[in-house]
């Protein structure tokens, strides 16, 4: 390796590790210490955005970009010919904490290219948060990727100092990973997320004074657009990894295409950002809206429609249920309604118990009439027209074209604009 | 009815509503500064702060109302927008009608405007939170400048409080020559009006120039999107912050 200066190092590390997608601070809890610095807010804070216009929260970096697997789609693939470095846990807590004090991030999102053995690179990714942790003092949040196939006693181990944990599926098939990334199994995957879970499990029930385990909970990121699996396919493991495994975040990352490779997109293809934000907003619906991903998506249309968001889709293909009454419906039942969000919906609820609410004041709950107001009645009262035919409903909720320059520029967020953050959809 | 007039802090505001309480007198107009275009006829009535009644109001809202009421009366507060008295006070007499249930009626239209408020100084808060920039000047303290459009300085002290507790801090509202300081036992709301920034210490900008080295390398090249960041990071933001300066 050649000798670089620390900014060299920073700027080679980085440029690494940006395509990880997870930017969320928010989650965890932990108090300060005495003498110590820093704590972890429950609700994430952006300290920047990038010219990409994503959240910048964490410092997001590689301890190394040396790698001895080949993963196709990456670029720090061991047959990449790139320049290598690495940082000393030292340099990296250094940093860390001086980046904090200047409050130039809220934590550490810590990451690395497999040198030697996945135990040898999880003990050296161990090393640098302890040193965080018990020397630094640093309190502040901290995300720690695991390495696949990593000793089940280094995972907890990592899991006792960190805030969130997260280890990458990338891609969602069994054939795509054996293709693309030869190295990993897909049990070096499974079986460390599995034991996560059950360690936050077990957490739990040992109540509140038992020593933390990730608090924020785990994420992973899955690849869009590199393989041929399709959004139904996505959607159906990411559905699987909330409801038994309890992850707390699914990432998912447009394929930028950095590598030459049969196996791959060519270098001309452009990231499907369309694509990724529709996942989002399906992975939105599914976590906090109640559906399931085979109503969104079925084996007769197993992609996301690229021109409506799938909460508006799925109205539209269940007419019938519409339109609801705000003063009666069920919670569930509201939240299925296009243009009312989680806090609108809530904002209802509480609003009805002490009187009837009329169509006029939906607008002062959050309600967003222009769309809402095809699938609802307040008191009787309604205020589209109900009996659309389909095709003419549908021209009527497609988002506006004139602002629109692109899917490159998508910048829209049909579910709740206030609530999210660019690209994530963060809460 | 007649014309209110209290110095401006959250403490005369609660201690002039303690008047109107008592006195069962309901104003026209509530104002903290003194105004000579007001015409001759109406009488202005000023209401001398104090700390006692204040509190003593302050709990009998947490009482009446919720505790969550104090907080929206507060951040509402802070917004300094004119006229927010009188919505305040719309929103205090509703309150004292209604009771505990107050923020079950966010159409009605004396708690719409709160609430509308309190959301919008809220994220106000919360976004200086994020852009805060400390330097350490050559004294060992850290320095911070902001201009949030809202007075949110004691939203956010609680805040570093917490987070920095171990640094000698001060952060300085620019745009209301204010600052809060922080001297690792309390904070404290201070007026302040430096100009220019204090000197710094030798190692900060090398520290600042790795942030900013990091800052450019992070962002996905393929994925470019300035508008998208223009409309997270607005002008009015981007002023001390370190990358982007
Ligand atoms: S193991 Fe990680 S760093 Fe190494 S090539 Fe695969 S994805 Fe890249």
């Amino acid at each position: 390796m050649e000798t670089l200066t620390l900014d060299e190092k920073i700027k080679l590390l980085t440029e690494s590790a940006r395509y990880d997608v997870s930017c969320s601070s928010s989650g965890s809890s932990r108090a300060n210490t005495k003498g110590g610095i820093g704590n972890a807010a429950t609700s994430g804070i952006c300290h920047s955005w990038s010219a990409d216009g994503r959240c910048v929260s964490l410092l997001k970096i590689l301890l190394t970009n040396v790698c001895v697997y080949d993963c196709a789609y990456c670029l720090n693939r061991r047959s990449n010919d790139i320049r290598r470095t690495s940082l000393t846990p030292e340099e990296v807590a250094e940093l860390t904490v001086n980046f904090y004090r200047r409050n130039y991030i809220e934590g550490l999102f810590l990451s690395s290219g497999v040198v030697r053995t996945p135990d040898y690179t999880m003990e050296l990714l161990i090393k640098t948060v302890r040193r965080l942790r018990e020397k630094e003092r640093f309190n502040g949040y901290i995300h720690l990727k695991l390495v696949p196939g990593a000793d089940p006693l280094l995972v907890e181990e990592a899991g006792r100092l960190v805030d969130r944990v997260s280890i990458n599926l990338e891609l969602p098939s069994r054939e795509s990973l054996a293709l693309l990334a030869p190295d990993k199994s897909r049990d070096s995957i499974f079986v460390p997320m599995r034991q996560v879970s059950g360690l936050i499990t077990a957490r739990r029930d040992e109540g509140r004074r038992a020593p933390p385990f990730v608090p924020a909970g785990q994420s992973t990121q899955v690849i869009i657009g590199a393989t041929p699996d399709s959004d139904l396919k996505i959607m159906t493991v990411s559905e699987q990894l909330y409801r038994r495994l309890g992850l707390k975040r699914v990432y998912y990352s447009a394929y930028v295409p950095v590598m030459v490779d049969p196996r791959l997109p060519p270098l001309t293809s452009t990231p499907l950002l369309l694509r990724e934000h529709r996942l989002y907003q399906a992975d939105w619906l599914i976590r906090f809206y109640g559906f399931a991903a085979d109503e969104l998506l079925d084996a007769g249309a197993p992609n996301l429609d690229p021109e409506l968001d799938p909460k508006t889709g799925w109205a539209l293909r269940h007419r019938e249920l519409f339109p609801v009454e705000v003063n009666r419906a069920a919670y569930q039942l509201l939240l299925r309604v296009p243009g009312i969000g989680v806090r609108s919906a809530q904002r209802i609820v509480r609003a009805r118990k002490v009187q009837r609410i009329r169509l006029e004041e939906l607008m002062q709950l959050g309600v967003v009439m222009k769309r809402a107001r095809y699938f609802i009645s307040a008191d009787g009262a309604t205020s589209g027209e109900l009996d659309l035919s389909p095709e003419r409903l549908k021209g009527l909720l497609l988002p506006g074209k004139k602002r629109r320059s692109g899917p490159e520029q998508l910048s829209l967020f049909p579910l709740e604009t206030r609530d999210v953050s660019a690209i994530t959809g963060e809460l | 009815m007649a014309i209110w007039r209290y110095d401006g802090t959250f403490t005369g505001f609660l201690t002039l509503c303690a008047t109107l309480v008592t006195q069962g007198e309901e104003p026209e107009k509530i104002v903290s500064r003194e105004n000579n275009q007001e015409d001759l006829f109406t009488s202005v009535i000023f209401v001398e702060s104090d700390e006692a009644r204040g509190e003593k109001m302050l709990a009998a809202i947490a009482a009446r109302l919720s505790p969550e009421s104090c907080r929206l009366l507060l951040t509402a507060f802070l917004s300094e927008t004119e006229g927010v008295e009188l919505l305040l006070w719309r929103y205090l007499s509703f309150g004292r009608t209604v009771g505990a249930n107050c923020d079950r009626y966010p159409a009605h239209p004396a708690v719409a405007p709160i609430h509308r408020l309190a959301r919008a100084v809220g994220r106000e808060a919360h976004s200086t939170m994020g852009i805060v920039r400390f330097q350490e000047t050559t004294g060992g303290q850290w320095y911070a400048t902001v201009e949030p459009a809202y007075h949110v300085l004691e939203l956010i002290a609680p805040h570093f409080a917490a987070r920095c507790g171990e640094m000698n801090w001060l952060i300085h509202d620019r745009r209301r020559d204010l600052a809060v300081a922080w001297n690792k036992a309390e904070w404290r709301l201070t007026t302040f009006d430096l100009r220019g920034v204090p000197p710094l210490s030798a190692g900060e900008e090398a520290w600042a120039s790795l942030w900013r080295s990091y800052f450019a390398s992070v962002a996905i090249p393929e994925r470019t999107n300035r508008r998208l960041q223009q409309q997270q990071l607005p002008k009015r933001f981007r002023k001390y912050l370190t990358e982007l300066a």
